[in-house]
C-alpha cells in the first residue's frame, strides 16, 4: 500500500568509477563479466585459436564423434566442429556487439536531437519512431531482407532497422528530462557553453540507461542473428555461425547429436553471460536502501 | 489503572556493528500524541520502520512492542506487518509519494481493507470522508489532482480505515503548506485514539504532543510534557534543540539596483496569476517573496532568470531592459542534489564556474577554488572526491551555496531553498545564504513560510491572489 513508484530513468544514476570492483561483488555480475571476458576472448581470438581451417572439408573423417584430434567431433563433411564454432563467434557475438551499438547510438542522436531541438523536429522525429514501433520487429527485419536480399551484413542492417526505435523513445524520455534538469539549468546559467551541458548533464543521464538495457538487449540479438541464419536469412555457406551450424546438422541430430548441442550450448551461455550482465549493471543502477 | 495503547521496551537497530538506534523505550496512553522529535539522519525513520516491520533483512532489529493483542518481538516481521493497518495505521511523509499515481484515491483507501483479503467497507469510508473533511466525490479522482493537504486527509483516512488504536506518522506535514498543516493536524488527531510523530519541527510537535522525547544519534536524549514548554522549564538538550535553530540576524543592503521590474504581470496557461508586481532588487540584500502555491512563485522566477518572457511589464537590469548575461543570475533549487551531475565529485561541481567564461582559471587551480568555497561554507570536513549521493539535503544545498560562490552571479533566486531541511541545517543553509549575500548579490528568496522570510529577510513581499485588495504588501523593511 505505501510502496513508493518511480521511473527507471530517473534512478538510473550510474557511477562509472570502481564498476568492475562493484559488479566482481554482485552475485550475478562476477559471473556475467567472466563468461563476458571469455567469449570476447573466443570472439576476438577464435579464427587463431582454431586447430583446423573451420571450411576445410575433410570427407575421410566426416561425422566423426568427439574425441582426440576433433574435440567436439566433425560434421557431415568432416569440417571440425571445435574450429567452426570458435570461428562462428565473431558472426554471432561481433554482429550482436554491432547491432547493439549501433542502435544504442542511433537511439542516442535521435533521443538527444528530439529533446534539445524540440517543438516540430521533435514531434516529426518521434512520430517517425511510433510508426516503426508500431510495426512487429520481425516484420520489419524480414521487409529489410526481402529488400536487400539474404546475407550476413544484410542481416545486422534488418536488426538494426527493426531495434532502433525503441531505444530512440527511451533516449528521448530520458534527454528531454537532462536537458532540462536543474543541473544542466544550472551549467547554463554560469555560461558553460552548450555543446558542454549536453555532453556533461545530457549525455551521460541517456547512456547509462542505454548501456543497462543494450546489455539485457545483447541476447537477444544473438538469439536473433542464430535464428535468421537458421532460417538461411543469414550467414550464408560455407560460413560457421552458430545458427547456420545448428540448421545445417538439423537432419543429423539421430546420428550425430553434438552437431546440435555444442552451437546450442554456446548460444544458451552467451545469452546467459549478457542477462547475468545487464541484470548486474541495472541492479548497481539502483542503489538498495534509497527512499 | 488504564493499560498503555503502545509500548515499546528496549528497541535497537543495529546495521552490521553500527547501531543506528540503542535501547528506545516509550508508552503511549489512551488519549495521548506523543512526539519524537530529532535531525535529519538522528534514527527517527529507522524507529517507525522498525515499528511497522518495515526494516530491510540486513537491519538486527531487537526489543519488544506490546499493543491491544499482546507483545510481540520487534524482530518478527511479517507477524509486524500482518498488524499494520489492524492495530497500527501509518501516514507517510509524501503523500504523492504514498499514493499510486495510476489508481483512483478511493482505491488507495479501500487498499486498507484488501491488504488483509477484506471487502472495503462503503459506510466506513463515508464516515471517515464526513470526520476528516473530505469530499466523497473527490475520491474517483487520482492522486495528482489533489491538493498536497487534501491528499494526506485521505492518506490519513486509508491509515485508519480498519480502526486501529495508534497511528503512527513519519513528518506528515513537512509536504503540505503551512495553512494545510494545522489541519492536517487535526485530522490525524482525530482519526486515532493515540498518535506518533515523527518530526524535526519542534514547535508543531510542542503544539499537538502531549509527550515528547528528543532522540540524538539513536538514544533518547530528553523526555518532557507538553506543558513544559509553557511553563520553560525544559531538560537541557531539548532546550539545546529549540535555540541551535535560530536564524542569523539580516543585515543592511547595498545600494546598486540590479534589477527593477515594473508592473510585472505573470500569466500560466492563458490566465492571469496574480496583480501586477512591481518591486527593485538592490546588491546585497534579500528579497522575500511570500505567497500560498499557485500565485506564481514559480513562474515569477522564470521570469526573473530570463527563462520566459513576462506577458506585461517591464524588466529592468541594470537599467537596461535585457537578457541575462551568462553568469549573471543563478538559480538554487529546493532539490539541491538535483542541481549537481551525480557522477561529478564535489570539486568538479563546485568548480564548474570556474572552468568556463571570464571566471576561467587553469585546471590546476579549480580544485583548490572548490575546496576553498566549501570550507567558506562549512564543509572542509567533506571529502571534495565525495559523490553527491553521499550528502545530507542540507550538506547539499550548502555545496550548492558554494558554487553560487564562486560562479558570484548578481542574482540569486532562491525557491524554498530550505523546505527540506531540519532547523540546524536551516540555520547553516540561512547563514550561507547571508554570507552570499554579503558577498554583494542581490537574493529573491521565495518561500511559503513567512516567519522564516520575516527573520531572514531585508524586505518581504506578500503576493496577494486576483482580486484580494492590494496587488502586493511589504513588510519587514529592515533597510
Amino acid at each position: 500500500m505505501l510502496m513508493r513508484t518511480r521511473l527507471p530513468e530517473r534512478t538510473l544514476i550510474l557511477p562509472p568509477d570502481g564498476l568492475v570492483r562493484k559488479m566482481m561483488r554482485h552475485p550475478s555480475g562476477g559471473w556475467g563479466l567472466a563468461l563476458v571476458v571469455a567469449l570476447a576472448v573466443v570472439a576476438l581470438f577464435g579464427p587463431w585459436l582454431a586447430p583446423h581451417p573451420p571450411n576445410l572439408p575433410d570427407y575421410a573423417n566426416a561425422l566423426r564423434g568427439p574425441g582426440p584430434g576433433h574435440w567436439l567431433g566433425t560434421d557431415a563433411t568432416g569440417r571440425d566442429q571445435l574450429s567452426r564454432l570458435l570461428d562462428g563467434a565473431r558472426r554471432s557475438l561481433g554482429g550482436a556487439v554491432l547491432v547493439g551499438v549501433a542502435i544504442t547510438l542511433i537511439g542516442m542522436i535521435m533521443g538527444i536531437l528530439a529533446a534539445l531541438a524540440g517543438r516540430w523536429v521533435d514531434a516529426a522525429l518521434m512520430r517517425f519512431v511510433d510508426v516503426v514501433m508500431a510495426l512487429p520487429g520481425l516484420i520489419v527485419a524480414f521487409a529489410v531482407i526481402g529488400l536487400l536480399g539474404p546475407g550476413y551484413g544484410n542481416l545486422l542492417i534488418a536488426l538494426i532497422a527493426a531495434d532502433w526505435a525503441y531505444k530512440a523513445r527511451i533516449a528521448r524520455a530520458c534527454a528531454f528530462e537532462a536537458v532540462r534538469s536543474p543541473a544542466a539549468t544550472v551549467a547554463r546559467q554560469i555560461g558553460v557553453p552548450e555543446w558542454r551541458v549536453v555532453l556533461h548533464h545530457v549525455l551521460p543521464p541517456v547512456f547509462w540507461p542505454l548501456l543497462v538495457l543494450g546489455t539485457l538487449g545483447l541476447g537477444g540479438q544473438i538469439a536473433a542473428i542464430s535464428a535468421f541464419s537458421f532460417l538461411g536469412l543469414g550467414v550464408q555457406v560455407p560460413h560457421a555461425e552458430w545458427g547456420a551450424m545448428l540448421a545445417e546438422s538439423r537432419f543429423m541430430f539421430t546420428i550425430a547429436p553434438w552437431l546440435l548441442i555444442a552451437p546450442a550450448a554456446c548460444i544458451f551461455l552467451s545469452v546467459l553471460a549478457s542477462n547475468l550482465l545487464g541484470e548486474a549493471l541495472r541492479d548497481l543502477a539502483t542503489p538498495e536502501g534509497r527512499s | 489503572m488504564t493499560l498503555p495503547l503502545l509500548s515499546v521496551t528496549g528497541l535497537s537497530v543495529a546495521y552490521g556493528s553500527t547501531e543506528v538506534l540503542r535501547d528506545i523505550s516509550f508508552d503511549l496512553m489512551p488519549g495521548q500524541a506523543l512526539g519524537i522529535l530529532g535531525l535529519s539522519g538522528c534514527g527517527k525513520t529507522t524507529l517507525l520502520r522498525a515499528l511497522l516491520g518495515m526494516l530491510p533483512p540486513s537491519a538486527k532489529v531487537r526489543g519488544q512492542m506490546r499493543t491491544g493483542s499482546g507483545a510481540i518481538a520487534l524482530s518478527n516481521r511479517a507477524a509486524l506487518r500482518a498488524r499494520l493497518g489492524r492495530e497500527i495505521g501509518f501516514v507517510a511523509q509524501n503523500p504523492f509519494d504514498a499514493c499510486a499515481p495510476l489508481r483512483t484515491v478511493r482505491a488507495h483507501v479501500e487498499e486498507a481493507w484488501r491488504a488483509h483479503g477484506l471487502r472495503p467497507d462503503a459506510a466506513r469510508i463515508a464516515a471517515l470522508c464526513a470526520q476528516l473533511g473530505l469530499d466523497p466525490a473527490m475520491l474517483d479522482h487520482y492522486p495528482h489532482e489533489w491538493s498536497g493537504g487534501m491528499l494526506q486527509r485521505a492518506n490519513i483516512a486509508a491509515a485508519v480505515a480498519l480502526a486501529p488504536p495508534v497511528v503512527l506518522a513519519d513528518e506528515p506535514t513537512s509536504a503540505v503548506d503551512a495553512d494545510t498543516a494545522a489541519a492536517v493536524m487535526d485530522c490525524l488527531r482525530a482519526g486515532a485514539p493515540g498518535t506518533v510523530i515523527v518530526s524535526h519541527d519542534l514547535p508543531l510537535v510542542a503544539r499537538y504532543a502531549d509527550q515528547v522525547l528528543l532522540i540524538e544519534e539513536g538514544r533518547i536524549t530528553a523526555r518532557a510534557p507538553r506543558t513544559a514548554f509553557a511553563a520553560g522549564r525544559l531538560p537541557a538538550p531539548l532546550q539545546d534543540f529549540r535555540e541551535s535553530g535560530t536564524l542569523p540576524p539580516a543585515r543592511p543592503s547595498g545600494t546598486d539596483v540590479v534589477l527593477q521590474a515594473t508592473d510585472l504581470v505573470l500569466v500560466r496557461g492563458g490566465r492571469q496569476l496574480a496583480p501586477p508586481l512591481s518591486f527593485s532588487l538592490r546588491a546585497g540584500e534579500i528579497f522575500g517573496v511570500a505567497g500560498r502555491s499557485g500565485l506564481g512563485k514559480s513562474t515569477l522566477l522564470a521570469v526573473l532568470a530570463g527563462h520566459l518572457p513576462a506577458a506585461r511589464g517591464t524588466v529592468l537590469r541594470d537599467g537596461v531592459a535585457r537578457a541575462p548575461r551568462n553568469g549573471e543570475v543563478l538559480t538554487l533549487f529546493q532539490d539541491a542534489l538535483s542541481s549537481m551531475n551525480p557522477r561529478w565529485p564535489l570539486s568538479r561541481i563546485v568548480a564548474e564556474p570556474v572552468t568556463t567564461g571570464p571566471l576561467r582559471v587553469p585546471p590546476v587551480s579549480q580544485t583548490a577554488a572548490a575546496c576553498m568555497a566549501l570550507a567558506e561554507f562549512g564543509l572542509s570536513h567533506i571529502r571534495p572526491d565525495a559523490r553527491p549521493g553521499t550528502l545530507s539535503t542540507g550538506q547539499g544545498q550548502r555545496v550548492t551555496l558554494a558554487r553560487a560562490s564562486l560562479a558570484a552571479p548578481r542574482l540569486v533566486l532562491a525557491d524554498e531553498p530550505t523546505s527540506a531541511l531540519d532547523p540546524q541545517q536551516k540555520a547553516r543553509a540561512l547563514a550561507g545564504l547571508s554570507h552570499l549575500a554579503r558577498k554583494g548579490a542581490a537574493i529573491v528568496f521565495v518561500s511559503h513560510d513567512t516567519t522564516l522570510l520575516d527573520a531572514v529577510c531585508n524586505r518581504v513581499m506578500q503576493m496577494q491572489p486576483l482580486g484580494c485588495g492590494r496587488s502586493k504588501q511589504e513588510r519587514g523593511l529592515i533597510a
